[in-house]
């Protein structure tokens, strides 16, 4: 509310506008991909045009308050997971419905495998699975990105990895 | 099953789906749809305040208007120009403290 009564008394003149604009474009074309991964591999539905736009529609809003110390992907990151979180909330049974009518084929086995295994897993054991086995971060890596303790962080995997390998197996798949 | 097989096997699941080519003009339009419908609830608000604060204004101007030119009858008029000409501050009216000796 605050930024909005700021930015109605104080309207970006056109240069600033366009600057604003310059460095969305840019921080948009670096991130894009890796935050349209992200949140796919949390949702495991091929819709999420939506979660992605109001991701970058929400960066732009708080564009200006953001601490260019910090990693802009980190904070693209949280708005992020925070705008898949509300829309997982929003729309669990549909998605739930839809990762388990999933068609089967030669291609989609692996999939329809990965998702009901992740969908195995709660939301923050998820994400923290995400990162490390997906992105490949280190343990430091996914404990700074999730504002969380290294301990928390090697936990959440820990404990991510378990269920996930465990489903596997029930599934049928070998466990070297 | 150790961590770079895992790793391995989540490499081969390539189903996220592409970016589409014109996403970034999709997200100024949205930007752009959310500023105008911002601004349209700010006016409907504005319009909502601005008709309170007339009413409230024409209400209060009303009743000032309503005292001011309120008729007085002549004994009302005859009590309030005494009162006015009475200056009570100036006749003293206030007996000897009993303790003042006022014969020193």
């Amino acid at each position: 509310m605050i930024h909005l009564i700021k930015d109605i008394l104080n309207p970006l003149s056109e240069s600033s506008l366009e600057v604003k604009r310059e460095d969305f474009d840019k921080l948009y074309m670096e991130n894009a991909e890796f935050i349209r991964t992200s949140i796919y591999w949390m949702v495991r539905n091929q819709n999420i045009d939506d979660i992605v736009q109001d991701t970058f529609l929400k960066a732009w809003k708080k564009f200006d308050s953001f601490n260019r110390k910090s990693s802009f992907r980190t904070w693209l990151y949280r708005i992020a997971m925070n705008t898949t979180y509300d829309y997982l909330r929003k729309n669990k049974n549909y998605l739930e419905s839809e990762v388990s009518s999933e068609i089967s084929g030669d291609n989609n086995e692996l999939k329809d495998l990965i998702s009901k295994a992740l969908h195995s897993l709660n939301l923050k054991h998820r994400e923290a699975f995400i990162l490390f086995y997906k992105f490949e971060y280190s343990q430091k890596e996914v404990a700074e990105t999730l504002s969380i303790s290294e301990g928390t962080a090697k936990s959440r995997i820990h404990y991510a990895k378990e269920k996930f390998t465990t489903f596997l197996k029930n599934n049928g798949v070998e466990n070297e | 099953m150790n961590d770079q097989k895992l790793k391995d096997l989540i490499k081969n699941d390539k189903s996220a789906p592409k970016t589409p080519k014109n996403e970034l003009d999709q997200i100024y339009q949205k930007i752009e749809d959310d500023a105008s419908s911002i601004m349209n609830l700010l006016n409907i608000k504005s319009f909502a305040l601005s008709c309170c604060l007339i009413i409230v204004v024409s209400g209060v101007k009303f009743s000032i208007t309503e005292l001011s030119t309120q008729q007085l009858t002549e004994v009302e008029q005859q009590e309030l120009i005494e009162y006015m000409l009475e200056d009570q501050y100036l006749s003293n009216t206030d007996s000897s403290y009993a303790w003042v000796d006022e014969s020193n």
